[in-house]
Formats: C-alpha cells, structure tokens, sequence
C-alpha cells in the first residue's frame, strides 16, 4: 500500500536513482547530495589530478569543487547541461584559475605525476617504457588546456565524444576535430623529439 | 581530386573508432581501418600515439581517508532519529501526530491518577 506522506528515501534506494532524480532531492536531501558526491569523487579527483599533477592540490581543488556543487545546487537547472558535465565545469574553471593564480604552469615531478608505471618483465624495457612514458606526459603538459582536458576526459574518465561535447561545450564533430589535432601535434611534437634523440646520439658516438 | 574536407572527416572518424577500439582492449584496429580509405602509413602513425596514451594515462584514486572526511564534511553524518523523519512529514500528518502523542499522554497520566486513587480509597478501608 502507497504511504499517505511521502517518505524519505533510504540511502539504498537513493542509489537506484538517476542523476535528474538526484539533483532534486539534493535542493533539500543532504543524503541525496551524498550519493551524487558518492558517484562523483573518483572521476572529478581524477580530472583534477591529472591537471594539477600532484595529490595535495588535487584533494584541495575536489573539496572546492563539491562545496561549491553544494552551494549551488538549488540554483542548478539541467538545461542540456547534464549534471556530470555541470561539476566538470566547476572543475575546469578551479583548475584553470588555480593555473592563472600560480601565474605558470606549475613543473612537477615526474613520477608524481606518472601515477603507477605499466609493469614489463625486463628492468631495461621498464626503464624504456618509463623513459617514454614520460616523455609523453611532459608533451601532453606543453598541450593548450582544452586538448589536455580532451585527452583526460577520452582516456581516463572513457568518455565519448559526446559526452566530452557536453562537458568542454562543443558538438560531437568538434571534439572528433579537435582530437584528430591533437593526436597530429603530439606525433609531431614526438617525431621531432625522437629525431634530436638521434642526431644527439650519433653526435656523442661520433665524439666518443 | 580528394575533397581534404571529406577526407579530414574520414580520418576523425577513423581515430575516433580506433581509440574506442583500443580502450575496449580489441585488437580488430585493421578491421576498422579497411573501413576507411586512409593510406596505411598514416593510420599507423597516429595508432602508436594512441597506443602510448593509452598506456601512459591510467587513472588514480583519491585516499579513502580523504573520501570519508570529505563526505562527513559536506553532508554530515546520516540522521535518522523520529525527530529528523517526522519534520520531513506534511503539515497534517505532524499535526495529528502531536495530537496522538497528547492524548496517549493524558490517557496514561489518567489511568495512573485512577490508579493511584483506588489505592488510597483501599488503604483507607483497610485502615
């Protein structure tokens, strides 16, 4: 039989809920807000870590970005803006002021921000891969913002193009677009590095 | 002539599917790419830089710690006394449990007012 009032949801049946669903009960269910923060933390920490490069800021910048979330939620309206694609945005304009308040790109260390290096048997194919690796990550910081962030968003969080469309505010062609010239720049940019690579080589076995 | 606007798009279309592929962990790249007429060269130029993205950017996890502090944080510590329920309830619904809550008390209070009456009026037989 259908209650007379209409109950609070527990935080199991909150969980069965879309994001929509959600939202609304989170203008005045702090439960509900905990599920969407639930569902959220480990791809906004992510988003963040990647862009910030360390651990510390990135814990900093989340805790922003879901105060910020929270305070204004009872404001937010899903007007083609899905609600992922809403805290992504907060994200995003954190990040970017933390950059513009630090007035450079901030250098960091490496390993920091390699995370956890794919594993080979070989300890000189691991030194390789790792040489490489970073390589790629210290090109991918020297990317314009908005490529960093496709790239991310694609490989970290599995996003479609679609779904990176509605976060970063472009149709789905742009994004394939913009993909094709960032995968142009980054072969380049490694092509290049690849052939100074060489000739520094032939050079020290030439004086050598 | 090639129409480079019809080409670009077959080759956004082809990077796109081949990423999709790779993080799918499939490994039918030629397949897609016999889908499009893309010189070979070119398509496996931009698959090693898919592929080396693919395995340098992995993701990471925030410290449990720093998850459950934040939680308690924003939303606090579940509440879920009488109290916290029935203010969620209608107007109505409070109201007439504030009246139930009322009577049972004046009911209880009653009875042990009998109660208490009955024992005096037996001490004083007795007495």
């Amino acid at each position: 039989m259908k209650a007379p009032w209409k109950r609070i949801p527990k935080a199991q049946d909150l969980s069965q809920l879309s994001d929509s669903e959600l939202v609304q009960l989170a203008k005045d269910n702090q439960e509900a807000f905990g599920i969407l923060y639930e569902r959220y933390i480990g791809k906004i920490y992510n988003y963040i870590y990647y862009r910030t490069g360390n651990h510390h800021d990135a814990e900093d910048l989340t805790a922003l970005v879901f105060y910020r979330a929270m305070g204004h939620i009872e404001n937010y309206t899903e007007r083609g803006v899905p609600f992922q694609a809403w805290l992504y945005r907060i994200a995003h304009n954190l990040v970017a002021n933390w950059h513009r308040d630090r007035g450079r790109r901030k250098i960091i260390a490496l390993e920091e921000f390699a995370g956890p290096a794919p594993t080979s048997e070989v300890p000189d194919t691991q030194t390789e891969d790792k040489e490489e690796r970073e390589i790629l990550l210290e090109t991918i910081r020297r990317l314009p913002e908005e490529r960093q962030q496709l790239l991310i968003l694609k490989f970290i969080e599995r996003m479609s193009n679609a779904e990176i469309g509605d976060i970063m505010g472009r149709t789905e062609g742009a994004i394939k677009s913009l993909y094709h010239r960032t995968l142009i720049a980054l072969r380049d940019e490694l092509n290049m590095h690849e052939i100074g690579h060489q000739i520094s080589s032939r050079i020290n076995d030439t004086e050598g | 002539m090639p129409n480079p606007d019809l080409s670009n798009m077959q080759i956004e279309n082809l990077l796109s599917a081949v990423t999709d592929a790779l993080l799918a962990e499939k490994t039918n790249i030629d397949a897609i790419s016999r889908q499009y007429q893309i010189p070979r060269d070119e398509v496996d130029s931009f698959v090693r830089v898919i592929n080396r993205l693919h395995l340098a950017l992995v993701g990471v996890q925030p410290s449990r710690r720093f998850v459950r502090r934040l939680k308690q944080d924003l939303v606090g510590v579940p509440n879920r006394n009488v109290f916290s329920r029935v203010r969620h309830l209608p107007p109505r619904v409070q109201i007439a449990a504030g009246i139930a809550l009322v009577a049972g008390f004046m009911f209880l209070s009653r009875r042990r007012m009998v109660h208490d009456i009955q024992q005096e009026n037996q001490e004083v037989i007795s007495a």
